[in-house]
């Protein structure tokens, strides 16, 4: 999904916000998500997340990867890679396991990376050879 | 067993000989069945429930796309198979399908190539292709969890694609959804101004299964080429509920 310098293009699954149309709510969504319009609450994607150079975002956000080109007013939390371009502006916090950010780019907020730097999208762990009690 | 639903159209004299001949070539295939007849009174789901109690398993709609979608309102609540013979105009659905006019269609349900698909559903009414609202000016209420506001300008709601442009060769196609994925696309077109130039943007798309459709005023939607009016839309999938005889010629594509 993410090519540098190419325009994301539109794949079956993908769910995309054009410019001029705007979201307000609990967006979600199993696929990518590619933002050129405006969206406004929170922005969940199990998948990787496009927000284009005119899009501006004011949620909370959780994805897979991120490249981030507009502007974003709130917490990024990314269990992979995030991206942002020169022209991107966040204002929020970032979590991401890789921060890759262009001149030019503006980020105003704190900043944690690695690891242990994403817990939002990390499975709970599942005990399954949990011991079994010995019965007296 | 087949039960044929005739449009009450066709009692017009001038469609006595294609019938004749259908009938015919379906006696010769070996899959002649129940004749029902619509008219003003008859309630097309009693007339299959009915047929289905005396061992019916393949409904079949003969007549243009009013038939069919009479037929496709009612077919969905039963487990049965869904054909049709396209006699008179307009016959879009059935080309979508891929099934020709007249006698040819008899082969095509002799040659029982049958797909599940999922079908929409607004306000009771079913739709296989998509629902359109030409105006917009209207509010998305998604999956009773975000809210989409659209600018004036058309939307569509496709299960597959829109119908009025599907067969028209000039427009160009708006949008093309898998009939057998259990979702709809809700798609807002690009818009551009008038002394906009340079490439034109991208559309809006969204997945979803379920969205209300709201607008101060009654608006005008479109489905399946019936034009309705309603301030509120209540739209949803029903997952592979309809199985369906198709054509080679379908004009849609299902993934394996």
């Amino acid at each position: 999904m993410f090519k540098p310098a190419a325009r994301p293009e539109s794949a079956s699954n993908d769910t995309v916000i054009a410019a001029g149309v705007k979201v307000e709510g609990d967006f979600t969504s199993a696929g990518n998500i590619i933002i050129e319009g405006e969206v406004s609450g929170t922005l969940r994607t199990d998948m990787d997340l496009v927000v284009g150079p005119e899009a501006k975002i004011t949620a909370s956000v959780t994805a897979r990867n991120a490249r981030i080109a507009g502007e974003v007013h709130g917490n990024l939390s990314v269990s992979e890679r995030a991206e942002l371009t020169a022209t991107a502006k966040v204002s929020g916090d970032v979590q991401a396991r890789v921060l890759v950010m262009e001149a030019g780019a503006i980020l105003n907020g704190r900043c944690a990376m690695g690891a242990e730097a994403a817990p939002v999208l990390i499975p709970t762990p599942v005990l399954r050879n949990r011991p079994v009690k010995a019965e007296s | 067993m087949y039960q044929y639903v005739y449009d009450a159209a066709l009692t017009d004299k001038r469609h006595h000989l294609a019938l004749t001949a259908i009938e015919n070539r379906l006696t010769d295939l070996g899959i002649q069945g129940r004749i029902d007849r619509l008219s003003l009174f008859k309630n097309v789901a009693e007339s299959i429930e009915e047929g289905i109690r005396r061992g019916v398993t393949t409904i079949v709609a003969v007549g243009n796309d009013d038939t069919v979608k009479k037929v496709m309102d009612a077919v969905p609540q039963f487990a049965v198979t869904m054909g049709v013979i396209p006699i008179g105009k307009p016959n879009k659905i059935a080309r979508l399908l891929g099934v020709p006019e007249g006698v040819a269609a008899c082969d095509v349900l002799s040659a029982r190539l049958t797909q599940t698909l999922d079908i929409g559903r607004v306000n009771g009414h079913h739709f296989l292709a998509a629902l359109s609202i030409p105006a917009g000016g209207v509010t998305l209420e998604c999956e009773g969890k975000y809210r989409v506001t659209v600018p004036r300008g058309p939307v569509h709601v496709c299960n597959m694609t829109p119908l009025e442009t599907l067969l028209d060769e000039d427009a160009a196609p708006i949008h093309q959804a898998d009939p057998s994925d259990g979702m709809l696309e809700a798609v807002i077109p690009a818009r551009r101004g008038i002394f906009q130039s340079g490439e034109r943007g991208s559309k809006t798309v969204l997945n979803l299964r379920r969205l209300t459709i709201r607008a101060e005023r009654p608006f005008t939607y479109v489905v399946d080429g019936r034009s309705l009016s309603a301030q509120r839309a209540e739209v949803d999938v029903l997952p592979g509920r309809l199985k369906v005889i198709v054509g080679r010629n379908r004009l849609f594509r299902v993934p394996t």
